[in-house]
């Protein structure tokens, strides 16, 4: 296991004690490509142990810090917006994923970068809720045909939309997970059981169901390019889940949405990276569902995925098929991945060009 | 090809360079001492590993300047030491917030510092180096970095970039200077590099207060020099015009902004002579 981020999010202390200069090179390397600046800064801190580090060390934690704090600002702006645009609707406004981690008051979310801001409706509201967008100027960026076709044909979500203006990206999903893939997820209890935000248009999940999302996301995600931040999310966000709920009610809401295979794979993978204790009882019942394949093959990929193996190459690529395979079935997966194949090497062909030529026709911030 | 890596100790970061083109750091020798540029060494602690390569599976010969998962930009071989330069000036003004960080030179001479903010063509640089070789020890010429915590400036000595017309005014005035890596026809025009001088070098790690900001303006049918002061409010604003990092810092900017701008007289200069420029500046700092 070569991450570094991974050793220090399981033991923080050992590790402060005990890393070298060139492990926390790594680690800032790691951290700064993960987007987990922030969140090991409020992570030391919370173990007071940030006056122990080398100053440089702090120095680039306290730059994730400012990033955060940033963006917390900005996402409060554009929330203000949101509610303006929402403040009627008689339909469930839910936000998931990071959003709704830092608008729930979640302690590890407080250094915590996200991308966009993910909005969950439901999929007879779906329409109106676009329409409501577009009109406030959230518009679909550049995508190819096939790519656009893909996500309203087979995705869970809307291709992403992009304020014209302020640049705010939001994603509006109907489904956790693909209505491709026959998973049978349900989906209704996580509308159901959500905290509705003060003086809001908006609710947030209660953490044991973001707790299943972010399993789900973890266990049928094909992308290994932050791995190790959604690795370390699943982690604290289960601490703090299970410091307020009970076990009973995590599996209650696993059971609700037919997700206790992904969450047993997440939780056995937490216990197994992060040498967390999690209840046994749990897991046994959660189990039942799962498959000792499943639990090998993922074992396998992500052994090579967070090292400098022979194998890591291999692992992308079988982490990449695995991932698709859970979200489509397989004559869906040949035809998109041939399909994908030439799209991605025409895009990377002009991207290129396009690079090129806007690098040597394009200053620098600093000229 | 094997990758070369090597160490630049930029105080106060210090920057691990692989690269797969041999010669990059022979070119670099010539506008770095072999105090900075180093091989690696482990006991060091480092703040930027960057990637000058080739992509993988590239048919050009260009080099892609990249830190881990960002890419800044590519560079021709004919633009290499321009493109590895503005790439290190992204690095400092994109991925660290330790530091307030203004585009500015800064020098100090007998403790007093001058800081010089403005934007291309201003002539801050050729003032810079005019300076420099007047006896002005040089922090920086593109970065002033203000320290979060005490509000001293911080080194980061690294070479002076001149550009166009300026690289024939220096060579005319200082007919014995060396400038290095003379690149036509990059997007900045005609670029070429003066490494600072010894006592730069030597003094890499002392902090500087602040004293006097200077926002130069070169104007070649300017018959006199113009001088006019500055007030605080207008320091500052110009100042966070200029910074890469005062957003991103919110408050702690702010409060580090006004700490600076209390500490500071100001004023902007409109001259055709580099050496009226620098009496000026001079007496001010007496």
């Amino acid at each position: 296991m070569n991450s570094e981020c991974i050793k220090l999010f399981r033991e923080p202390a050992a590790y402060v004690a005990e890393a070298t200069l060139a492990q926390w090179t790594s680690l800032i390397s790691e951290a700064r490509q993960q987007a987990l600046l922030g969140s090991i800064y409020f992570l030391l801190k919370d173990h007071n142990l940030l006056h122990l580090l080398l100053s440089s060390v702090h120095s680039h934690l306290l730059t994730g810090f400012h990033y955060a704090e940033k963006q917390k600002n900005t996402l409060l702006q554009e929330m203000l917006e949101l509610e303006v645009i929402f403040q009627n609707v008689d339909y469930p406004c839910v936000l998931v994923k990071g959003v709704g981690y830092r608008l729930s008051g979640l302690a590890f979310s407080r250094g915590r970068i996200f991308s966009d801001i993910d909005l969950l409706i439901p999929h007879t509201a779906f329409p109106d809720a676009l329409a409501k967008l577009l009109d406030a100027g959230y518009l679909e960026t550049g995508m190819s045909d096939y790519d656009r076709r893909y996500y309203i044909d087979w995705s869970h979500q809307h291709p992403p939309l992009t304020h014209f203006l302020r640049g705010a990206n939001l994603d509006l999903h109907h489904h956790i997970f693909p209505v491709a893939s026959h998973s049978g997820l349900a989906i209704a209890p996580m509308l159901e059981n959500t905290k509705q935000l003060v003086d809001s248009a908006f609710a947030v999940p209660t953490l044991p169901f973001l707790l299943v999302h972010a399993a789900v996301h973890l266990f049928y995600q094909e992308e290994t390019h932050k791995l190790v931040k959604d690795l370390c999310d699943l982690k604290q966000l289960y601490e703090e889940c299970i410091a307020t709920y009970s076990t009973e009610q995590l599996l209650t809401a696993s059971q609700s949405m037919r997700a206790e295979a992904a969450v047993y794979y997440a939780l056995d993978t937490l216990r197994w990276l992060f040498t967390l204790e999690v209840d046994t009882a749990l897991l046994s019942k959660l189990s039942q569902h799962s498959s000792k394949y499943r639990r090998w093959q993922m074992q396998f990929l992500l052994q090579h995925l967070l090292s400098a193996s022979a194998l890591s190459q291999f692992a992308h690529l079988g982490w990449y098929i695995r991932g698709h395979l859970l979200k489509m079935g397989v004559g869906t997966l040949i035809y998109h991945s041939i399909a994908k194949f030439w799209e991605t090497r025409k895009i990377k062909r002009q991207q290129s060009e396009m690079q090129k030529l806007l690098d040597a026709e394009t200053r620098p911030k600093d000229a | 090809m094997p990758l070369k890596v090597f160490d630049l100790q930029l105080s106060p970061f210090t920057f691990r360079i692989s690269t797969s083109h041999a010669p990059l750091f022979t070119l670099l020798q010539q506008i770095y001492p072999s105090s900075v540029l180093t091989s690696t060494d482990s006991s060091k602690f480092i703040d930027f590993e960057v990637n000058f390569d080739r992509p993988p599976f590239s048919l050009s010969s260009a080099l892609a300047f990249r830190l881990a998962d960002k890419h800044f930009r590519f560079a021709e071989l004919s633009a290499l030491i321009p493109t590895f330069e503005w790439g290190l000036n992204w690095c400092v003004g994109n991925f660290q917030s330790r530091y307030l960080c203004i585009h500015a030179a800064v020098l100090e001479k007998n403790g007093f510092s001058v800081v010089l903010p403005a934007p291309p063509g201003s002539g801050k640089s050729t003032l810079c180096a005019m300076l420099m070789f007047a006896g002005w020890r040089l922090l920086s010429d593109e970065h002033c970095l203000i320290d979060l915590e005490d509000g001293l400036i911080v080194p980061c000595v690294r070479p002076i970039s001149l550009k166009n017309k300026s690289i024939q005014v220096v060579n005319t005035l200082y007919p014995d200077i060396n400038i290095c890596h003379i690149t036509a026809d990059t997007h900045k025009g005609t670029i070429g590099y003066v490494t600072p001088s010894e006592i730069s070098w030597q003094h890499n790690i002392n902090k500087v207060k602040p004293h006097l900001v200077v926002f130069p303006r070169y104007q070649h049918d300017q018959t006199h020099l113009n001088c006019v002061p500055l007030s605080q409010h207008q320091i500052f604003m110009q100042l966070a015009e200029n910074s890469f990092n005062y957003s991103v810092l919110g408050a702690t900017g702010f409060e580090t902004m006004a700490r600076f701008v209390s500490n500071v007289s100001g004023f902007q200069i409109c001259y055709n002579s580099g050496d009226q420029a620098i009496a000026l500046i001079e007496e001010r700092c007496r």
